[in-house]
């Protein structure tokens, strides 16, 4: 089949996917378990959870679409829910409550999947041990997530399996591994490894169901279709039970397993990420010498899997390109530039992608990426600094040989490949709302409400000794919040996941990556989204010049954020006025250091349920708009409800003077500690970049922006994230004002923290906030 | 020192990516000025200790042979301050430009401190000169010649119709002499606009200049011009 050929059906499954409204896949999911139960009641859950699986490989409703060239879907694993692509989504809607039976609103009754059936569903999941114990967690800390002094959540999905072994020696060579470790397994063991067996078991099912139906629908294909199902039908002779021996294999293979991993989580098991697609599947590519075209048009297929439904709702599976290893050698290959290729042309909404550079990248990654960040519309890569990254992982306790295989989870969460549970969006802290408590002695100031300590102390004393209250109140509240945490990923491990075990590390550990008492991975740890470290540094500031320049004015500062400045405007004038952080100016600059530095090390004193540490990471996907809508307003001047700062970026309309003053100033964070991760989102004038082709203008940026961000030498650890739009506000309203004339196909790629959406399939909330993060005058080039 | 504007930008101010630092004050009044917070005493005072702990900071960001430079206003009226700050950044290997209108006796003092050197050269007719800036051409064209020779000179010609369009020839015939002591400058030609426009309604002041806009065809012509002569010609 020709290039063009493959790209054109490609193109077609796409659009054939975007059509599909209703995803019900899961709820079946969810009634096979149901009705299982019972019948495995006597099985240890894990055993239990392996045949089930199997239950689902056999009898899911499975087809092939007549553009596919590769079998398998992920749409049987996602509901309609996901909020930031959700037109309905408002922002005063978040609960801080986690219902993980709210998922059966999402599904609409109809004439199949009545009221009654879908009701009955949900009074039976109501009663399973997971759901009861995790609503126990939410209803215990209540007090402290219904304004969101911090949030917490299970995780389920946000890992990334390394899915090598089985392209490169198959499921039955892994089913004979394991098996000759039972024999020295202990019980716990032996459970783990039955289970798994079970579960790759299910794997071949479900391929082997593909096979028998791409060969029954061949009967009657013409002579094109025929070759296509055949094709089909081959490899899934061969795969994944046995090794891939060429590209078109290793992605069949590749999808099938991706697909039944997703299956053994469903509903919703977001952001499971692939990690270097370059690296997974050069060696196959290699094989029959594949040209950059031929490989660019299987992996169209590829992409294209990753989208789900009419919103694309599989949302943040991440896909990296690029990187090196730990002696600084670049390991792009031909199949990076062919995902280059495949991703440009296709332009889809899923999945993300991360591109990993270095000080030695060659030239030609940021040519390629020239088109990705100057062409309207088109996706923009994440970039990663691996230099970095490097020495944050490794003081994180990341052996040598493991860091270049750091993948990226879900938006910015730096994971080893397959060896590393870390519970990514386990926690969420929010220091503006900790502020505020510490001003008003513990009264809510949306709501009155008391949350957590309680104290009636002098206004001015509470000033002066602001900093001392702050960090108190954060490592009470902190501590609560772990305790929280670890509650939530007690209740999931009732669902464990033998599959996904087998590739995270369990065929050696014969645990589960679940399991909450014997660590199944080799790195394990939980997360904690830090909200609001520059809103938090600009408010102690604003606090210090008060009481110095103003005293007389201090007794009415907490009485002014009290009632939202109503009568105090002039006071909230002077104290915007004040330094801000992201304008290089030293002193707001320390205290932004100082803040995260502390934050960090609180929250890495935590423990988790294995006793690892929690892993500070200050990143806010969107979360910054959510949080802040239940913060009360701040000594910085920021208003009542209004949003908190972006990740580790200053404050929106905060930094006026430029992108290299923002730099110099982001650049003095202590990105050491941030071994969770953390956000950083630079909007960009396409105006700024002169160079006349893409490639130029690829290296150009390089020049003006990645390097002096990424490979300044200055401090021990530079920055090692950021994501981009380059674009300008009056654009994206242009887009939406008439999305037919600049998005044709409806589709109009921008970033949301570190995943790209559909600019018009978001809620006009979010269409919003991006424009206004846009902020231009914090990244101006020229002045 | 005085200052009343800050910021970084890349190649337009000197090489590479430098901190632009506009010093307030200036000794002329040019109707078309895009800083006009210079003409006025504007902006804040600073040590030189701190003006300079700042640039230190911004080290980082000097990237591609960048460094900082300093205009205005006129960054030459603050000579003294100035020439103090430049040793200090000599010290710590800091590339210096200076954007001047090269009119006031303290450009001497700082000129051949400076690794480039930006001049304004923005009529060749003593009277047009005067009466429209204020400023004086022979003591402009005395200090080039000064400064020819002794290091690259980068010269700019606010190209405005109705004040030096119709003085090409004039402008050649300056290049020309200049060419006989030194080649070692090049000349840009930067188009009238009114990006200042807004600032002067800022500051309460009328914006006086109007219809000053030249053509492509213009600029292009006079650069053809210039080239013929071998002068060379720059674009940023």
């Amino acid at each position: 089949m020709s290039a063009q050929h493959l790209t054109d059906l490609a193109k077609k499954l796409f659009e054939e996917e975007r059509a599909i409204k209703r995803l019900d896949g899961w709820f079946r999911i969810k009634e096979y378990r149901r009705d299982t139960d019972q019948e495995f009641a006597h099985l240890p859950v894990i055993e239990k959870a392996g045949e089930q699986l199997k239950i689902i490989c056999e009898k899911l409703p499975i087809s092939i679409s007549k553009y596919a060239v590769f079998a398998g879907t992920q749409r049987d694993a996602f509901a309609s829910t996901y909020a930031l692509i959700n037109p309905e989504f408002k922002v005063e809607t978040f609960c801080g409550y986690c219902d993980p039976t709210a998922v059966y609103d999402d599904l609409k009754p109809d004439e199949e999947f009545t009221k009654e059936r879908i009701e009955n569903m949900r009074s039976y999941d109501r009663t399973i041990p997971y759901v009861r114990e995790l609503t126990a967690v939410y209803d215990k800390y209540e007090e402290y997530t219904s304004e969101v002094a911090f949030f917490v959540e299970q995780v389920t999905g946000h890992v990334i399996p390394d899915m090598r072994p089985v392209l490169e020696f198959g499921i039955d060579k892994l089913i004979s591994d394991i098996k000759s470790k039972i024999d020295t397994d202990n019980e716990k063991q032996k459970s783990t490894h039955r289970a798994m067996i079970n579960s790759l078991e299910a794997a071949k099912i479900l391929a082997n169901r593909y096979r028998e139906l791409a060969l029954s629908d061949a009967e009657n294909a013409d002579e094109d279709e025929k070759e296509r199902l055949l094709n089909i039908a081959n490899a899934l002779g061969k795969v994944p039970a046995k090794p891939a021996e060429n590209l078109f294999e290793a992605i069949q293979s590749f999808i099938i397993m991706w697909q039944v991993m997703c299956l053994e989580q469903a509903p919703n098991p977001y952001a499971f990420s692939v990690g270097n697609a370059d690296r997974i599947f050069e060696p196959y590519r290699k094989m029959t010498d594949m040209s950059r075209e031929d490989t660019a048009a299987l992996l169209k297929h590829f992409l294209v899997f990753f989208n789900v439904g009419d919103r694309s709702w599989a949302i943040s599976q991440n896909l990296i390109i690029g990187g090196r290893d730990k002696n600084g050698n670049d390991l792009s290959n031909l199949t990076s530039f062919a995902l280059f290729d495949a991703y440009y042309d296709m332009n889809l909404p899923q999945p993300i992608l991360s591109v990993k550079l270095h000080e030695n990248t060659p030239d030609e990654i940021y040519c390629e990426m020239g088109r990705f960040f100057f062409t309207p519309g088109v996706l923009t890569p994440s970039l990663f600094n691996d230099d970095a990254m490097f020495k944050v992982l490794k003081k994180a306790g990341i052996e040598e040989d493991d860091l270049e295989n750091y993948m990226i989870a879900g938006c910015q969460e730096p994971l080893i490949w397959g060896k590393d549970s870390g519970n990514t969006t386990n926690s969420w802290l929010n220091l503006g709302k900790i502020l505020e408590l510490t001003l008003t002695g513990g009264k809510s100031a949306i709501s009155g409400k008391k949350i957590g300590k309680q104290n009636n102390d002098d206004a001015v004393d509470v000033l002066k000794n602001i900093r001392w209250r702050f960090y108190h109140n954060l490592k009470y509240l902190t501590g609560k919040m772990a305790d929280a945490a670890n509650g939530c990923s007690k209740a999931l491990a009732n669902l464990p996941v033998p599959f996904l075990s087998a590739f995270m590390g369990g065929i050696e550990s014969g645990y589960d990556c679940r399991d909450t008492e014997n660590q199944g991975t080799k790195y394990n740890g939980s997360g904690c989204l830090i909200h609001g470290n520059t809103v938090v540094a600009d408010s102690f500031i604003a606090i210090d010049c008060l009481l110095k320049e103003r005293p007389e004015d201090a007794a009415n500062l907490i009485s002014a954020v009290k009632c939202n400045f109503e009568g105090y405007e002039e006071l909230r004038e002077y104290l915007l006025s004040r330094p801000k952080f992201g304008n290089n100016i030293d002193i707001v600059d320390k205290e932004a250091v100082e803040v995260t530095s502390k934050t960090a090390d609180i929250v890495r004193s935590q423990l988790n349920y294995l006793g690892n540490h929690f892993r500070p990471d200050f990143s806010t996907p969107s979360t910054h708009l959510l949080y802040g809508y239940w913060v009360g307003a701040l000594p910085n001047g920021r208003k009542s409800r209004e949003m908190l700062n972006y990740g580790i970026d200053p404050l929106y309309g905060d930094a006026n003077l430029g992108l290299g003053f923002r730099t110099l100033s982001t650049m003095k964070l202590p990105f050491k500690k941030m071994c969770g991760g953390c956000a950083s989102h630079i909007g960009l004038d396409p105006k700024y970049f002169k160079g006349e082709t893409y490639e130029d203008k690829g290296l150009e940026f390089r020049t003006k922006v990645v390097n002096p961000l990424f490979f300044n030498d200055v401090y021990e650890v530079s920055p090692f994230y950021v994501y981009l739009n380059v674009t300008t506000p009056e654009t994206l309203r242009k887009v939406l004002e008439n999305p037919k004339k600049y998005a044709p196909n409806g589709v109009y790629i921008m970033r949301i923290h570190g995943t790209f959406v559909n600019f018009l399939d978001l809620s006009p909330a979010i269409q919003q906030d991006i424009i206004t993060r846009l902020d231009l005058n914090s990244t101006s080039v020229a002045c | 020192m005085r200052i009343f504007e800050k910021g970084f930008n890349y190649s337009q101010d000197g090489p590479g990516n430098r901190l632009v630092l506009h010093l307030s004050g200036c000794n002329l009044h040019c109707p078309w000025c895009s800083n006009p917070e210079g003409l006025f005493q504007s902006g804040t005072e600073y040590s030189v200790e701190d003006i300079f702990a700042e640039i230190v900071s911004c080290k980082p960001m000097f990237f591609e042979g960048g460094g900082v430079t300093f205009t205005g206003g006129e960054c030459t009226l603050q000579s003294e301050e100035l020439s103090i700050l430049i040793d200090k950044l000599h010290d710590e290997k800091i590339n210096v430009c200076i954007e001047t209108n090269a009119s006031t006796d303290g450009f001497l003092s700082v000129f051949e401190k400076v690794d480039y050197l930006i001049i304004d050269y923005k009529c060749p007719d003593a009277d047009i000169l005067k009466n429209i800036t204020g400023a004086d051409l022979s003591a402009i064209e005395k200090n080039i010649f000064t400064a020819i020779g002794s290091k690259f000179l980068h010269i700019r010609i606010p190209f405005i119709d109705g004040f030096n369009t119709h003085l090409v020839d004039d402008f050649i015939v300056f290049f020309e002499k200049l060419q006989k002591n030194s080649s070692d400058f090049d000349v840009e030609i930067l188009p009238y606009h009114e990006y200042g426009k807004v600032k002067w309604e800022k500051l309460g002041q009328e914006y006086k200049y109007n219809n000053g806009k030249v053509t492509n065809q213009e600029i292009h012509d006079f650069e053809a011009q210039l080239r013929e002569k071998n002068i060379k010609v720059r674009r940023s």
